[in-house]
C-alpha cells in the first residue's frame, strides 16, 4: 500500500505536474474567492482544456483547482461578508465580526492555517479508509440520510445560543423554500405560481449571495462607514497571531477535520452541511458560547478545517462509486471521464497511481492556497479599510453579474435581490441566517429520503428507528432539541441555590 | 426591561402571513406532494405565533424570552435611509434585468459613486468604466459568457 502511496506522490513532484498544479491552485484561489463562480465553474472552464493533457496532468491541474477554491473563498467570507461558495458562509459568521473589530488578518492565518491542517488530516483520512470506503457508504440508507438531515438542521439551530425559536424558524422557512419545484419522487410540481424558472426550484448560489454579500452591502449602507471600526488595528493584528491560535485551539481543528472526513465521505452530503456542523459543535462545546457570532476565532478555525477535509474525503463516493457529493464533483467526473477514467471500484483497483497522485495534489494545493493567502493578508486586510460608499457598488456589481452567470438566467439575479432583502431584514430583527442556507441546502434531499424511506416501508414510521444507526441519529436529535431546557432549568435552580 | 415596539414583530408576522399564504396554497395539491411542505409550514406557523407571543410584556412574553427565544436591544437606524439602501439595490437588479448587465453595471456604479460617495464627475465616470470592464474582461472574454442585454433590448427571461 505505502509503495502506492509513495508512487502517487513521486509522480506529483515532476516539474510539469506542479507547473499545472501550482496554475489550478491560483486559477482556485481566484474562482474561489468570486462570489457564484466558485470551484465547478473553474473545472467547467478548464475541462476542454485538460483534454490535450495526459490523465496524470489533468489530474494534478484539477486537484490544485479543488485544492484552493475554499481559501480563495474564506477571504471574501472574512473580509467581505462574501462567501465564495456555500460552505464559507459558515466562515463569516465570525470571520467578519473580526475583519470588523480590525482583526482581519488574524482571521486569514487562523484559516489559512486551519485550511492547511484539515486538508493533512483529511487526506490521511482517505488514505486510511479508501481501502474499506465501500462498507462505510453502505452503513447510510434513505432513513439514515433523512434523519441526517434533520441532525444537522436542529444543530444548527441549536449554535444560535437563547435563539433556538428564531433558529428553527429561519429553517422552518429554508424547507419551506426549498420545496419550491419539481418534486421528482411524487412526480409533480408545487409553489412555482406559473413561473417556469421556479420549476428547478429557488436555486441555491443566487439566494446564498443575496442572503450574505447583498444583505451585508445593505447593513453597510444603512449603518456607513467602513467594514472595520478601528483602523488602526488592522495594521496591528497579524497573520502569524491567526496562525498561533490555530495550534492553540487544535482540539478544534482535529474535531473540525474530522467531522469534514465523515460528511464528505457521505454521497449528496454537501461541504456547507461540513462547515456549519462543525462550527456549531464547537459552539456547543465551548465554554463561552455567547461570544461566538461576534469574532470567536474558534468560529473560523472549525468551519475551515472542515471544509478542506471534506474535499479530500468527497472523492471517497466520486471515485468508489461515481456518485459527486456536489456541483464541483460532477464536473470532476466528467473530467475523469474525458480522460477514459470511469469512476467505480474498478478504478480503485487499476488507477491507484493517479488516484493517490490527485489526492496528494489536493493537498499539496491547498498547503499552497494557504500560503499565498498568508502572503497576502496585509494587503487585502487594507479592503476592510475602504469607505463602505466606494466599496459598495463594487461588491454589488460583482455580486448580482456573479450570480447571473451560474447559469445565465437572469432571473437568479432577482432572487439575489430578493434574497439579499430578506437577510437585512434578518439582520435587522435579529434572525439567524445560517439555518436558512442549511436548510435550503438539505431540503431536497431530505423530502427525498423521507418520502423513499416511508416507500421502503410500506408507509411504516418505525423504519427511521429501525436500525442501529437510525435510532442514534433519532436519540441525538431528541438531545439536542431538549438540551437548551434542560440546561436553562439546571442554571436557574443552581442560580436559586446559590441565591438561598 | 426591554419594552416591546409592534414594528419589532413586523418580521414575524410578516412570516406568519406568507406561512399561511403558502398553507393555503398547498392544499391545492394532490396528497404525495403536500404532505411534507404542509407538515412543515403547519410547524412553521405554531412557531411564528410562539415568537409573536414572545416579544409581548405577558408572563408567557417572559417565560418563551427566558427559555427559547431571548431578544436583544437592537440599534435603530433612520426608516428613510433604510428604505433607501434597499431601494438601491432593488433598482440595480430592476436595471439588469431591464437594460441590460453592459448598461446596468456603469451606470449603477457611476450613479452610486456620484450621489451617494459624493465623489466627483470624474472619478465616478472612472469607477463605472472600471467595473465594466472588470465584468466584460472576466465573465464575456473569459468564461464566454453572452451579457444578459435586457428586456429592451431583446433579452428573453
Amino acid at each position: 500500500m505505502l509503495d502506492i502511496w509513495l508512487s502517487g506522490f513521486l509522480g506529483l513532484l515532476q516539474f510539469r505536474e506542479l507547473l499545472f498544479l501550482a496554475m489550478g491552485m491560483a486559477i482556485g484561489l481566484f474562482f474561489g474567492a468570486m462570489p457564484g463562480l466558485g470551484g465547478a465553474t473553474a473545472l467547467a472552464l478548464l475541462m476542454p482544456l485538460t483534454y490535450g493533457l495526459d490523465s496524470f496532468s489533468a489530474l494534478a491541474l484539477s486537484g490544485g483547482v479543488m485544492g484552493a477554491v475554499p481559501m480563495g473563498g474564506s477571504i471574501t467570507a472574512i473580509l467581505l461578508n462574501t462567501p465564495g461558495s456555500a460552505p464559507n458562509a459558515a466562515t463569516c459568521l465570525d470571520g467578519y465580526p473580526l475583519a470588523q473589530q480590525g482583526k482581519a488578518g488574524m482571521a486569514i492565518g487562523a484559516a489559512a492555517s486551519a485550511n492547511s491542517i484539515g486538508g493533512i488530516i483529511g487526506t490521511i483520512s482517505v488514505l486510511a479508509v479508501l481501502p474499506f470506503a465501500k462498507e462505510l457508504v453502505l452503513l447510510f440508507g434513505p432513513p439514515e440520510f433523512f434523519l441526517l438531515t434533520l441532525l444537522a438542521l436542529v444543530t444548527v439551530a441549536n449554535s444560535a445560543r437563547g435563539k433556538l425559536l428564531r433558529g428553527l424558524i429561519t429553517g422552518g422557512f429554508g424547507l419551506m423554500i426549498s420545496f419550491i419545484g419539481y418534486n421528482d419522487v411524487s412526480g409533480g410540481q408545487r409553489f412555482t405560481l406559473g413561473i417556469d424558472y421556479l420549476w428547478d426550484g429557488v436555486h441555491l448560489v443566487p439566494a446564498l449571495i443575496g442572503l450574505f454579500a447583498v444583505a451585508e452591502m445593505i447593513n453597510l449602507s444603512v449603518k456607513g462607514g467602513a467594514v472595520t471600526r478601528d483602523i488602526g488595528a488592522v495594521r496591528i493584528t497579524g497573520m502569524w497571531s491567526g496562525v498561533l491560535e490555530t495550534f492553540k485551539h487544535w482540539g478544534t481543528v482535529i474535531r473540525g477535520s474530522l467531522i469534514g472526513t465523515i460528511i464528505g465521505a457521505i454521497p449528496g452530503e454537501s461541504g456547507a452541511v461540513a462547515a456549519f456542523l462543525s462550527y456549531s459543535l464547537t459552539v456547543q462545546a465551548s465554554k463561552n458560547p455567547e461570544s461566538f457570532g461576534k469574532g470567536n476565532i474558534q468560529g473560523v478555525i472549525a468551519p475551515e478545517a472542515a471544509i478542506n477535509a471534506k474535499d479530500g474525503s468527497a472523492l471517497i463516493p466520486t471515485l468508489a462509486f461515481g456518485i459527486p457529493s456536489g456541483a464541483e464533483m460532477a464536473v470532476f467526473l466528467g473530467i475523469l471521464v474525458l480522460h477514459g477514467l470511469q469512476p467505480g471500484p474498478v478504478m480503485l483497483v487499476q488507477n491507484q497511481t493517479e488516484i493517490y497522485g490527485l489526492i496528494w495534489s489536493l493537498t499539496l494545493s491547498c498547503i499552497l492556497a494557504s500560503f499565498v493567502g498568508l502572503l497576502l493578508v496585509r494587503p487585502l486586510a487594507l479592503i476592510t479599510l475602504v469607505d463602505s460608499k466606494i466599496l459598495i457598488p463594487f461588491v454589488l456589481c460583482v455580486a448580482m453579474v456573479g450570480s447571473y452567470a451560474v447559469d445565465g438566467t437572469i432571473e437568479n439575479v432577482v432572487v439575489t435581490a430578493i434574497f439579499g432583502i430578506i437577510g437585512y431584514l434578518m439582520i435587522r430583527f435579529d434572525y439567524p441566517r445560517l439555518t436558512v442556507i442549511v436548510a435550503l441546502v438539505l431540503g431536497g434531499t431530505a423530502e427525498r429520503n423521507f418520502q423513499q424511506s416511508l416507500m421502503i416501508s410500506d408507509g411504516h414510521w418505525s423504519v427511521f428507528v429501525a436500525r442501529p444507526l437510525a435510532a442514534l441519529l433519532v436519540a441525538g436529535i431528541v438531545m439536542l432539541l431538549v438540551w437548551p431546557l434542560v440546561r436553562g432549568l439546571i442554571k436557574r435552580r443552581a442560580a436559586r441555590t446559590a441565591a438561598s | 426591561m426591554k419594552k416591546f415596539l409592534p414594528s419589532d414583530s413586523l418580521f414575524a408576522a410578516g412570516l406568519l402571513v406568507f406561512t399561511l399564504g403558502y398553507l393555503a396554497l398547498d392544499l391545492t395539491y394532490k396528497p404525495a406532494l403536500r404532505t411534507v411542505p404542509g407538515l412543515v409550514a403547519s410547524i412553521m406557523a405554531i412557531f411564528l405565533v410562539l415568537d409573536l407571543a414572545s416579544r409581548s410584556d405577558t408572563a408567557w412574553g417572559r417565560a418563551l424570552r427566558q427559555r427559547l427565544n431571548a431578544v436583544p436591544d437592537r440599534p435603530d437606524y433612520p426608516a428613510l435611509r433604510q428604505i433607501e439602501s434597499v431601494g438601491w439595490v432593488a433598482g440595480f437588479a430592476a436595471a439588469l434585468v431591464l437594460i441590460g448587465i453592459l448598461a446596468a453595471v456603469p451606470l449603477f456604479v457611476f450613479a452610486f459613486l456620484r450621489w451617494r460617495g459624493k465623489l466627483g464627475i470624474p472619478a465616478s465616470m472612472l469607477g463605472g468604466a472600471g467595473a465594466t470592464l472588470f465584468v466584460w474582461l472576466l465573465f464575456a472574454l473569459m468564461l464566454r459568457l453572452t451579457l444578459y442585454p435586457g428586456l429592451i433590448f431583446g433579452g428573453a427571461s
